[in-house]
């Protein structure tokens, strides 16, 4: 099975959120296919991000992006548009964009569900 | 399948109490409507919430031409054969075990706003320490410029696509200590002196392995695994050593933060899958309730 190999867990975020998920261990870098997470920081464009977002859905062996809440909303687009089941996209709050609600997709999908 | 026949009972139920209202409203028996739709919508609560709605709308119907002119009252057929159609939808809904989708959906939705709020208290207080390790080490030691160019994943997780499920694997502390201990294993031949400090130690455990066995070897060997094995023991690949070999303790409080966040953040990303498969094979079903609904 694809998923079996699937065993990384790859995170776009900004320094602190960074800091913080490589303590915890998630951190990889391989010889090929790079590093799984990237480090955003005022200087890093939109392009990259996107580049990063694409590039790790790309990848077999990934199976859970976290992604910073503000910088998702940076790549909006495409996080919308993005349907597959693998890698999972999930929304993170940073230290300084506490976790809101309303751009929650899981939120916004229950409550299209409901007709709100 | 007992909760089927039970649904279509109270279906049933529901049309015959429709067409009773129905009937009343042609005799114009004003107080027989009454009862008769509160007998509807009885049934209807006993269908569940999704049910409600769907009866209610038969109930609307019914009531509509009930507050009608004479004319309308006259047309008992046409009123028996929209009660029955909508109430048709209904039993449509049963098989399908509707109810009990739409229930584990927000049963699912609840989980996961409540490990949400948990894994963002967890995070605000790991970021806390974070800044509190940085002021105390030093903006400079805990930076992006630490980290290290040869990162190997020690947190990883174990997708099973039977199952549907993703668990979270920490191989830190146990999993690099019995590695440890095991290339220690193969050296019997060599023997490496033990550091004044921990001779004592050794002969100690030496004293007690020789009352059960008397092997110098093995006792040795037990009192390296021992030595490998305590709790002070650092790992090399824990990424706590890329910020430098005494960092401040509130860094390893950050990190434990981290690695319980990381959990929940995991069973996070799991509920998120099984709520967007749940939501889209509820999807097709709650477009002809609400087409239904808004059909009356």
């Amino acid at each position: 099975m694809a998923q079996k190999n699937r065993t990384l867990i790859a995170s776009i975020g900004v320094e602190d959120t960074m800091t913080g998920l490589l303590l915890a261990g998630i951190g990889d870098i391989d010889s090929q296919q790079g590093p799984n997470f990237l480090n955003v920081d005022d200087k890093t464009d939109q392009q990259t991000i996107e580049k990063a977002f694409t590039s790790f859905t790309g990848r077999k062996d990934i199976a859970i992006i976290l992604i910073n809440q503000n910088i998702a909303d940076r790549i909006r687009g495409i996080l919308d548009a993005y349907k597959a089941p693998f890698p999972t996209v999930l929304e993170i709050p940073s230290k300084d964009h506490p976790y809101d609600p309303s751009k929650d997709s899981v939120l916004k999908r229950v409550q299209l569900l409901f007709g709100d | 399948m007992p909760e089927l026949s039970i649904r279509l009972a109270i279906a049933t139920l529901v049309i015959s109490s429709a067409a009773g209202v129905a009937e009343d409203l042609a005799a114009g028996d004003g107080e027989a409507v009454v009862d008769a739709a509160a007998e509807v919508a009885a049934s209807a609560v006993d269908l569940g919430p999704l049910g409600f709605v769907v009866i209610s709308s038969v109930a609307g119907v019914v009531g509509a031409l009930a507050a009608g002119d004479g004319a309308m009252a006259g047309d008992g057929e046409a009123v028996v054969d929209a009660a029955a159609a909508v109430a048709a939808s209904a039993v449509d809904l049963g098989p399908l075990g509707f109810d009990d989708d739409l229930l584990e959906l927000l049963d699912m939705f609840s989980e996961y706003q409540q490990i949400r709020g948990s894994s963002n208290a967890l995070l605000r207080q790991a970021f806390f320490d974070l800044s509190v390790a940085r002021r105390s080490a030093g903006y400079q030691w805990i930076s992006a410029d630490m980290y290290s160019g040869r990162a190997q994943a020690i947190t990883t997780v174990d997708v099973d696509p039977i199952a549907d499920d993703i668990t979270v694997i920490y191989r830190r502390r146990q999993e690099s200590c019995a590695d440890e201990v095991r290339q220690e294993k193969p050296r019997e031949g060599l023997r490496r002196r033990l550091p004044i400090s921990e001779t004592a130690t050794a002969v100690e455990l030496n004293d007690e392995e020789n009352d059960k066995h008397n092997d110098s070897d093995m006792d040795e060997m037990t009192s390296t695994e021992k030595r490998n094995s305590s709790p002070s023991k650092v790992r090399s690949d824990d990424p706590l050593l890329w910020f430098g070999m005494l960092v401040p303790p509130a860094l390893k409080e950050a990190q434990s933060g981290f690695v319980n966040a990381v959990g929940q953040l995991v069973r996070l990303a799991q509920l998120k899958r099984q709520l967007e498969a749940k939501q889209k094979a509820l999807q097709p079903m709650l477009e002809k309730l609400y087409s239904a609904n808004n059909a009356d």
